[in-house]
């Protein structure tokens, strides 16, 4: 239980107070010449934005930064693609020059990615007398999630902050030309909005020629040999179990699927689909991954992780059988014995949450065709419904030629095994860019 | 924005689909007691068995059966309460073997409120 409150708490640490648009920095920065700089400081600097329905109006200007002696010009966000820099001098001559900007794109934290698959996991599991409370729980929290993720958008237009807030200027867009920021005679006042977009010098796959941002949308297809270790296991609804009855999750071939957005050289999220290829039993899940990427000699390195909600179903269980000389307790007569017989009851499903981490080496075969050579850690449960009988064994011998056999069945019930799966794997992954 | 909700709402129908019907169901129990006796004739010649099974609890009831078992065969009477039910369930084997000898066996279970045995089985082997 200790597990899911801290796992329930993270996620709403996640949600409020991590790199969230609403928590970005107010100011962006364009990069500076020092004789651009020293030229801009003896200046009046606005920037300004047109969008359909209002002007907005920031004031520049110059600062040096302590960190890397670069000069900066620094201005709060504005919405807008394309922004003006009007540039005035003492005279009052005038200067226009277009500011490139990208809209950021940041993963979204919301009930939706964060919190939803861990109430439906605990909502789901919860012991309770009433099963038809319990269904409105889950079906309120489905529609109050349905409702947010279809909301988000309208709150996201309404919200003055956030709208300012997602605008930056790519790091790659300088000013270094004096020629370009000089004042001229002529004083003209365009629109901000009909300012022709500056040309990127250096356009990426992230970064086109009008420095519009681009996203990469990756496809991949994984498949990995996993080494299931149990972690614990314990038995639901306080019952109990003396024999050693099988819970296996065995090692064997797992097979996923994902589709993974990359806003930027750096940094992807995605969802991923993850099954078990074993006909004893279904274990499939679905993850939301966020990864961070760092180039090395002739890849890249991907470092990721993420929560999810799975489903797992036995379709062949192991029936166990133990025989024990004592009974709650104490010893058991002579010539009697407790037999603890186990018999496998199959296709009940369960749902978890599972949570993966991975590493990833991505090496290019061509163009938009990539091969991986992954190592990932997951933690999956493992679930064995069975029918316990507890059955005291005796004899008795009647006569010379008769003997009686006597099975007394004491228990009769249905005992449910968890355990708690880590499993190692480590394979091959196609990635095809889009 | 837009582009990213049809994603979360698809996959917040999915989990809703998905997880409603998952209740992980309570322990079963089985209210009714069974009782089954079984002779097993284990002797290298048939035996004649006289059965006299009674039932004695909120009613009474007798029932006599007569048969023979050869060598390997074996009989079964199964009997059924209700986990509420009181009774007194008596079996009687009289047994006749070839040579005439003469044997019998009783078995009692005596079933009543608060001692739950869900099967009890009593297997009788008759030899030589």
């Amino acid at each position: 239980m200790q597990r899911r409150q801290s796992l329930f708490f993270l996620t709403l640490l996640m949600l409020f107070s991590s790199c969230n648009s609403l928590y970005r920095k107010t100011q962006t920065r364009v990069r500076l010449s020092p004789e651009v700089a020293q030229y801009l400081r003896t200046t009046n600097l606005e920037v300004q934005s047109n969008t359909k329905n209002n002007h907005y109006v920031r004031k520049a200007q110059i600062i040096t930064s302590r960190k890397d002696s670069q000069h900066y010009l620094v201005y709060n966000k504005v919405v807008g693609n394309t922004v003006g820099l009007y540039i005035t001098d003492s005279f009052g001559n005038q200067r226009i020059l277009a500011i490139p900007q990208i809209k950021l794109l940041a993963y979204p934290f919301s009930l939706t990615t964060t919190i939803t698959a861990p109430t439906f996991y605990l909502l789901s599991t919860a012991k309770t007398d009433r099963p038809d409370k319990k269904a409105i729980a889950v079906v309120f929290v489905y529609v109050v999630t349905s409702i947010e993720a279809q909301a988000m958008p309208i709150l996201l237009a309404f919200n003055y902050k956030l709208r300012h807030a997602k605008f930056i200027v790519p790091d790659s867009f300088s000013i270094t030309q004096l020629d370009s920021v000089q004042t001229r005679n002529a004083i003209s006042n365009p629109n901000p909005s009909a300012l022709t977009p500056p040309i990127n010098p250096h356009p990426t796959a992230f970064l086109n020629a009008h420095y519009r941002r681009r996203y990469q949308y990756v496809v991949a297809f994984n498949q990995e040999f996993g080494l299931s270790h149990e972690n614990r296991r314990k038995i639901l609804f306080e019952q109990t179990a003396r024999a050693n009855v099988p819970n296996e999750l065995n090692n064997g071939i797992w097979r996923s699927a994902g589709l993974y957005i990359q806003p930027n050289p750096h940094y992807q999220w995605g969802y991923s689909y993850h099954t078990k290829v074993d006909p004893k039993l279904t274990s499939q899940y679905v993850i939301n991954e966020i990864s961070f990427l760092r180039p090395i000699k002739k890849g890249t390195l991907e470092i990721g992780g993420g929560l999810g909600v799975g489903v797992t179903k036995r379709i062949h269980g192991t029936n166990a059988i133990d025989t024990f000389s004592t009974y709650k307790n104490k010893p058991l007569p002579a010539k009697e014995y407790l037999e603890e017989a186990y018999t496998s009851v199959n296709n009940k499903k369960y749902t978890f949450v599972p949570v993966e981490a991975h590493a990833q080496l991505i090496y290019p075969l061509k163009k938009r065709l990539e091969i991986a050579a992954s190592a990932r850690f997951s933690s999956v449960p493992s679930y064995s419904d069975y029918i316990k009988d507890e059955t005291i064994l005796s004899s008795q011998k009647i006569s010379p030629t008769i003997m009686v056999y006597r099975r007394d069945n004491v228990v009769k019930q249905a005992i449910t095994i968890k355990s708690i799966y880590y499993i190692y794997s480590f394979g091959l992954s196609l990635r095809y860019k889009i | 924005m837009k582009s990213l909700s049809i994603p979360f709402f698809l996959l917040a129908i999915l989990m809703g689909l998905g997880l409603v019907s998952c209740e992980p169901e309570k322990p079963v129990t089985r209210p009714d007691r069974n009782i089954v006796v079984t002779l097993v004739n284990q002797k290298s010649d048939s035996i004649n068995v006289t059965l006299n099974y009674e039932i004695s609890g909120y009613f009474y009831f007798q029932e006599f059966k007569t048969l023979t078992l050869l060598p390997g065969q074996e009989y079964t009477k199964k009997s059924t309460l209700s986990a509420k039910g009181t009774a007194i369930f008596s079996h009687k084997f009289y047994i006749t073997d070839k040579l005439g000898n003469k044997d019998s066996v009783k078995r009692i279970f005596d079933l009543y409120n608060g001692n739950y045995h869900p099967k009890i089985e009593d297997r009788i082997i008759v030899t030589d």
